[in-house]
């Protein structure tokens, strides 16, 4: 086994090497100071960033989820579903049947397919950003290489830097990065949820496929410009987020089902997304009740979990507010709190 | 090269990086000759390195970095100072949140009630003065009779302490500390859809309740 990556900041390890010398051998001998270009895993995971945009592929695969409900019972899930991509952004996802108890199969298969485009982008484990995946997770090369539907794999174990977290083991394709397999596992070492491909075409028929279309026409912003001045309204931008590395992503504007407009910013650490939304401008007050500041408050917030994400939803200033990420609580209130004009 | 070795050059190191800061002698690079040698080496680094021609940066890369205005005003104020500055000027000011201000305010508000949290277990533990000690034993009944009462006294405190713990968990709220808002644990009676449809399709398909909705 070996570590695959630097587990040093960039300016610690320029000064160090300007100080003592580049050759490595008058410095402490620490095999974890590896720049990310000398890793032999780099280019595996540089395909796996944008693997699932960029293969051309198809198959079946079977998804398993593993939650505490609110009654503190385990829920398991299970299912297997179709998946297609054209390597050119395009992709489809179809549920075919559920493997576990659901209460009405139908409707679940249906309710699957309609957020195809959220469980391809979101469910899985996925590198979503190299640099950021560098800067937070470890990721320990097992030395096993495997076949996976037909593939062969190179097994990782994947865990972010600080503890309390839960941890991956991930099953990369070796021709083009795309994941085959993953479990994810909290810090007891309990299973959570696992993906496997059971079948896989590298040369699939596509001309039949029907491609994932956006259900709510989200708009596309610029993260690295001034949002507020491309939306023309004024745009909450949490200041504090959770300690664990994550940074603004994306950022679109999508109408709900009242026709509502909605700011979302998804942030992510390298690997788990984050996302804050807010309602446009204002919604209309009850006239009876006063704003804040007037000796009573309409702001409030709950604080709740669906499955593994926490959720902040509330109304504060006048405006909607939705916080989702596989943080504490505490941490979502605090990116809620810091967005507060 | 052993632990001291690795704790002497990462310290010798921080301070070589802290133009502030001098190099004091060290017990331990005065007995190790490998120590006294890495030392030698790396101070001949930084004379090496001290020692080397400063290079002045080409004008097209100023002007990539910092592009000039399409009519710059040469009589402007400042505009003789160099572009980095008056890019630095332009730069917009960004508000600290309110969470900062907030934590900032309390702090300054009471400045030695914040500092006596933050160092109080820092405090050296002191001697009880012997007429206090007195005194308080005083109070307390004969030796055969504490031992009588202790048994109960620690039933009683493991109970208290449950208790607490009990209460505590309850109301979660009444430990945490204050927001511009009211923070409610649990779910509200109607779970948006927009966070209902997102968590259950990241947790791979577990539903809300119905219920819940």
């Amino acid at each position: 086994m070996k570590r695959s990556r630097h587990l040093l900041g960039l300016p610690t390890i320029l000064a160090i090497a300007a100080l003592a010398g580049c050759d490595g051998s008058s410095g402490s001998g620490d095999a974890g100071v590896i720049a990310s270009g000398a890793d032999p895993a780099a280019p595996l995971f540089q395909m796996a960033e944008s693997a699932p945009w960029t293969t051309r592929y198809a198959g079946v695969r079977r998804v398993e989820s593993h939650v505490i409900d609110e009654t503190g019972n385990q829920v398991d899930l299970a299912y297997r579903e179709e998946v297609a991509a054209d390597g050119n952004g395009n992709f489809t996802i179809r549920a075919i049947e559920a493997l576990s108890y659901v209460p009405n199969e139908e409707a679940f298969l249906l309710k699957q397919d309609l957020r195809e485009s959220f469980l391809y982008r979101y469910r899985d484990f996925q590198i979503r950003d190299l640099a950021r995946f560098y800067a937070n997770y470890v990721a320990v090369d097992l030395g096993q290489s495997t076949t996976i539907a037909g593939r062969s794999a190179s097994v990782y174990l994947i865990e972010r830097n600080e503890p309390g977290s839960s941890s991956y083991t991930v099953g990369f394709d070796d021709e083009t990065g795309l994941v085959l397999r993953y479990e994810e596992r909290d810090i007891s070492g309990v299973l959570t949820a696992s993906m496997e491909f059971e079948s896989f075409d590298a040369d699939p028929d596509l001309s039949g496929a029907v491609w994932s279309q956006p259900t709510a026409s989200p708009v596309s912003f610029d993260v690295s410009a001034n949002l507020s001045s491309q939306t023309g309204f004024d745009v909450l931008e949490p200041a504090v987020l959770p300690t664990t590395g994550y940074f603004l992503w994306k950022a679109h504007t999508l109408l709900d089902y009242e026709n509502k407009t909605w700011m979302r910013l998804t942030y992510t650490d390298g690997v788990e997304p984050l996302f804050f939304f807010h309602t446009e401008k204002p919604v209309s007050l009850n006239p009876d009740v006063l704003l804040p500041g007037d000796g009573k408050t309409t702001d409030e917030v709950w604080v709740y979990s669906i499955g593994a994400v926490q959720v902040v939803q509330g109304r504060v200033r006048g405006r909607d507010m939705l916080a989702l990420g596989r943080v504490s609580g505490d941490e979502l209130l605090d990116v809620v709190e810091s967005a507060i004009p | 090269m052993n632990d001291a070795c690795r704790s002497f050059q990462s310290l010798w190191l921080e301070r070589a990086l802290d133009p502030g800061a001098a190099q004091e002698r060290d017990e331990h690079l005065d007995r190790c000759e490998a120590c006294q040698a890495w030392v030698g080496e790396v101070h001949a680094q930084i004379t090496a390195l001290g020692q080397l021609e400063e290079l002045k940066a080409p004008p097209e890369l100023d002007e990539l970095v910092f592009p000039l205005p399409a009519e710059p005003d040469l009589a402007a104020e400042g505009a003789d100072e160099p572009p980095f500055l008056q890019a630095l000027r332009d730069l917009p000011q960004l508000k600290a949140p309110s969470v900062l201000d907030r934590l900032v305010e309390e702090e300054l508000r009471h400045p030695e009630e914040a500092r006596a949290r933050r160092f109080v277990g820092d405090l050296e533990p002191q001697e009880v003065p012997a007429v206090l000690e007195r005194r308080v034993f005083r109070l307390f009944p004969p030796a055969r009779a504490r031992r009588r009462l202790t048994a109960p006294i620690a039933v009683a405190a493991a109970a208290a302490l449950a208790l607490w713990l009990g209460f505590s968990g309850v109301f979660q709220g009444a430990s945490e500390r204050e927001r511009p808002f009211v923070v409610h644990h649990g779910r509200p009676e109607t779970v948006h859809a927009l966070a209902a449809g997102l968590a259950e399709g990241w947790s791979g398909g577990h539903q809300v309740a119905e219920e819940a909705r």
